[in-house]
């Protein structure tokens, strides 16, 4: 009877409160208003600071610019252009590579069968134990004896090969979810290998692609100690790991500390655009039901 | 296949052919390794001196090392490095070179010796001027020097061996380089401007040549009849003692000593970046090899043509002669008998199996059957090669030999030589590795907790919310701060939000608590705390456990609610446990990220202030950069992998527990 009368008791108190209930939900939305507030602060200081003038600048972080000074961000892009356009192409390429390779592997792996398939796939699969900080001093030292040391083959192919590992597991867990039928279909319509890659496996598996190409082409674009290693120019160098020598050597010729904020802030323009692309694939969540361990 | 069997044939002439096979893989092998061990015998050996050395020669039969010091004396060492002899002098030593038995030196007090191979006195003559350059007769008569007083007083002096002057000779300019020449009639002196002139013995110049800009270094082999000189134009000249131009050679690098070696007939030739480079004796280069920086002076033993080099002030680098000379040639031999060795083994594993007819058919058939297997499925192989080729490369490679470097001293294009547990020793003699490791420790625990918890709890507070277009733009809202890039984020926390200035310190003083306002990041006490807090609120991968909770049933949520579950109850009980797949890769990603973040620390504190936020992923950095000890970088790369191995173990140990119940 006891048990029975808390039951009831609980069962009332949970249908118009609880965590639905107004109190409740007016607590979530402060909490979120506060966190979003706080997790936007560093772009808000970024932004403000960057549009100050050095006088400005000295009356502490929370002034606000009076008239934005728009030509820190002009004179900020000009320095950082450069190295923003290796980092691009750089991981352009690679992401490229990468999502192209492992797409067709994963495609083999799934529609193919052929000797030696388990031990391609677990072969690969092993690599995903392997951390970067294992191979990151022989990898140096190949890229030397390569001779490709301090050129872009030195970013490019180990970007390309090692960004494969976890892209051709994503993709083949993916893939072998679409339908067999679609593919014998076609077949049976005299499609050739190639094109039911290009008709049908790819074209279903978009939303994954561009998760993943999202996700690599921010990896590489924020990377810092790999090309840091291995590009010694600053002329060659990309982006992230020269950002703050850069901020350090304008500083002396312009004087003006809102140029610094402006070319940190302006460093993350290719990421924009990556983030509106994947915000679509993102938002939802639905990659999570493939990320498991 | 050149041996494929026919059954007819005996028995006795397969095995022949598996014979001889087999005794050249041998044969094959253990060459290729004495090669290798050539190769080795390239590093040098180091040898450190209590003063600065100024000069060096040898001792006729190549016994002796005689150095020269700046401290006014000379040392005689034989082949162990043990000390001998010494002679003390007033003035450091600033020229010395072996004739015969007989050791010339001259000092800067002004006076020239001759000394024997015992250390024995001979003579001492005292000179006008600064003897900056001393040579002699192979039988002692005749002392040989080049003295400076300033710019304009110069003498060429020839003495015999009572110390009486025999002629002296204004040569216009400061004396470089004197050589006596073995016919016991010339002398030869370099001068500054570039000119080298043949006197003899009643001073009549015999013969005069010019080279291209100021000598650098020169050296003269008596036995070959062969001098030769470098200058500041990076030209190699080779003169005989006529002094007849035989070759001239233009080095692409800054010259800095020059070597003649008459026991291999080779010339060396050492540069300002530290590349040896060696030279037969027309001039044409054998091969280069990279040493090291900063070598300044050269010498080689005329009987072993082992070269003694001296980088800075007193480090002698002692390098084996042969060695040197084989160093080329085996290069080019190695990396042939590495394919030779392959081939050998392959036919040599055919001849064998050729000697069982019945399995060699089997075994053949098989083979080709495999390969007609392979290629039915070509396209398949075609499609995957490139990955697999790249894998190859770029991560199977590496990772392999990545665990044999760490147990090596490696100097890439120079030498590999096993070391053992050496490196592993070093990196944890390092007094700072115990407190990197404890960093490393820290920020693990924290670098977890803050993938976990804030980011359940977020993703809960939105599910949570009625609202799906409120869903729907905080979840927005928290994915755009990825707009900014990681590094110029972490540069803006580090200024803008814990600097002096920074946001949290302006909000104590503007709160009335500016005594509490500190360098948050340069403070030693919080320093750690305040990397730790970099990121907050840690919102993290949110958006994957929205994800997974989204894909929870509704019926779940709906009987918790019928059962009375209270919010918090729901999480802990249900939710928990369903979204544990994810779970378990945000543990691991964050655990592995969080072991190899370099980034943090090194765009913020450098591991200071002083060691106090130090982590071993800097310490590899360094060992990489700073030191170019790759070995212990190697061994560093293979401790942190163990460690994110560790993790990676517990969590299938974990998983595969958790399927058994």
């Amino acid at each position: 009877m006891l048990k029975k009368g808390k039951t009831e008791r609980f069962r009332g108190f949970n249908k118009g409160k609880g965590v639905d209930g107004p109190v409740a939900q007016i607590t979530i939305a402060v909490i979120m208003i506060c966190t979003i507030f706080i997790v936007m602060l560093p772009i808000l200081i970024t932004i403000s600071s960057s549009l100050k003038t050095n006088y400005e600048a000295a009356l502490g972080v929370w002034s606000l610019p009076k008239t934005p000074k728009w030509e820190n961000w002009g004179t900020g892009m000009q320095n950082i252009i450069g190295n923003m356009l290796n980092s691009l192409i750089i991981c352009v390429i690679s992401t490229a590579g990468v999502v192209f390779f492992s797409s067709i592997v994963a495609y083999v792996l799934v529609r193919h069968n052929f000797p030696g398939k388990e031990l391609v796939f677990y072969g690969i699969i092993a690599l995903m134990i392997v951390p970067g900080v294992l191979t990151l001093t022989p990898n140096f030292l190949l890229m030397m004896n390569l001779g490709i040391k301090n050129t872009w083959w030195a970013l490019i192919l180990p970007y390309i090969s090692g960004g494969q590992v976890g892209a051709i597991f994503l993709f083949r867990t993916f893939m072998s979810q679409q339908p067999v039928d679609l593919f014998e279909a076609a077949k049976i319509d005299g499609a050739s290998d190639l094109t039911m890659y290009a008709k049908i496996a790819i074209p279903l598996a978009i939303p994954v692609l561009a998760i993943q190409a999202v996700g690599t082409f921010g990896a590489y674009y924020n990377d810092y100690l790999w090309p840091m290693l291995v590009i010694d120019e600053q002329s060659k160098q990309t982006l992230m790991p020269v950002l703050r020598s850069l901020t350090a050597q304008i500083s002396g010729i312009y004087d003006e500390q809102g140029v610094t904020h402006a070319m940190y802030l302006l460093s993350g323009i290719p990421l924009i655009f990556t983030t509106a692309f994947g915000l679509k694939y993102f938002i939802n969540g639905d990659f999570a039901a493939g990320l498991k361990l | 296949m050149i041996n494929y069997p026919k059954s007819s044939r005996g028995m006795g002439l397969r095995a022949v052919i598996f014979i001889i096979s087999l005794i050249l893989v041998i044969a094959s092998i253990f060459y290729t390794t004495k090669l290798q061990d050539y190769a080795r015998l390239v590093q040098g050996t180091t040898l450190t001196t209590d003063g600065s050395v100024n000069a060096v020669s040898f001792s006729q039969d190549g016994s002796l090392t005689y150095l020269g010091m700046r401290d006014n004396k000379v040392i005689a060492l034989d082949q162990n490095g043990k000390t001998i002899w010494e002679f003390h002098t007033d003035g450091p030593i600033l020229d010395m070179k072996t004739n015969g038995d007989y050791l010339y030196v001259s000092d800067d007090s002004r006076y020239v010796h001759v000394l024997d191979h015992n250390g024995n006195q001979l003579s001492s003559t005292k000179v006008g001027y600064r003897p900056t350059t001393v040579a002699g007769s192979g039988d002692g008569s005749r002392i040989l020097t080049g003295t400076t007083m300033s710019a304009m007083k110069n003498r060429f002096q020839l003495y015999d061996s009572n110390g009486e002057q025999i002629y002296s000779l204004d040569p216009l300019n400061i004396i470089s380089d004197v050589y006596y020449l073995d016919d016991s009639q010339h002398g030869i002196f370099i001068s500054r401007n570039a000119s080298v002139v043949l006197i003899d013995d009643e001073g009549q110049e015999a013969k005069a040549t010019k080279i291209d800009y100021y000598p650098v270094d020169s050296d003269y082999s008596k036995s070959d009849d062969l001098l030769i000189i470098s200058d500041e134009g990076n030209h190699v000249f080779a003169f005989d003692t006529g002094l007849n131009t035989l070759w001239r050679a233009k080095i692409d690098q800054k010259v800095n000593a020059v070597g003649i070696d008459p026991s291999h007939n080779q010339i060396y030739v050492i540069t300002h970046d530290g590349i040896f480079i060696i030279m037969d004796y027309e001039g044409e280069e054998i091969t280069r090899i990279n040493v090291t920086k900063e070598i300044r002076l050269l010498a080689v033993n005329p009987v072993n043509g082992t070269v003694m080099t001296i980088k800075g002030d007193n480090n002698l680098i002692v390098y084996d002669g042969s060695a040197l000379t084989g160093f080329a040639r085996n290069q080019i031999l190695l990396s042939i008998f590495e394919v030779v060795n392959i081939i050998l083994i392959i036919i040599a594993a055919i001849a064998f199996i050729n000697m069982f007819p019945t399995i060699s058919r089997k075994l053949f058939g098989a083979v080709i059957n495999v390969l007609k297997l392979l290629y039915r499925h070509k396209l398949s192989y075609v499609l995957i090669l490139p990955t697999i080729v790249l894998l190859l490369i770029f991560n199977y490679y590496p990772a392999i030999s990545g665990l044999f470097i760490a147990f090596t001293d490696y100097k890439p294009g120079i030498y590999m030589r096993w070391v053992g547990t050496k490196n592993f020793r070093t990196m944890v003699e390092n007094p700072y590795f115990w407190t990197g490791v404890g960093n490393m420790l820290l920020f693990l625990i924290t670098d977890i907790i803050k993938a976990l918890i804030p980011p359940i709890f977020f993703a809960e507070l939105i599910i949570a919310m009625r609202s799906k277009a409120s869903q729907y733009w905080t979840r927005v809202a928290l994915y755009l701060p990825g707009i900014l890039p990681g590094v110029a984020g972490m540069l803006v926390w580090k200024d803008g939000i814990l600097g002096h200035n920074g946001l949290i310190n302006s909000f104590l003083r503007v709160v009335g608590l500016g005594h509490l306002a500190t360098p948050w990041l340069g403070t030693e006490q919080t320093a750690i705390w305040a990397l730790i807090f970099i990121g907050f609120p840690f919102i993290g991968s949110y958006i994957i456990f929205y994800g997974a909770l989204i894909g929870v049933p509704d019926s779940l949520f709906d009987a918790a609610k019928i059962d009375g579950c209270s919010w918090w109850r729901r999480i802990i009980s249900i939710d928990i446990p369903l979204i544990s797949p994810q779970i378990k890769y945000v543990f691991v990603v964050s655990f592995i990220s969080s072991v190899q973040n370099f980034s943090l620390v090194y765009l913020t504190t450098m591991g200071g202030p002083g060691h106090a936020t130090y982590t071993p992923i800097l310490e590899l950095y360094y060992n990489m950069t700073k030191f170019q000890q790759y070995g212990v970088a190697a061994a560093m790369g293979v401790f942190l992998f163990i460690v994110i191995f560790g993790a990676t173990i517990m969590n299938l140990r974990i998983q595969t527990a958790q399927d058994k119940m």
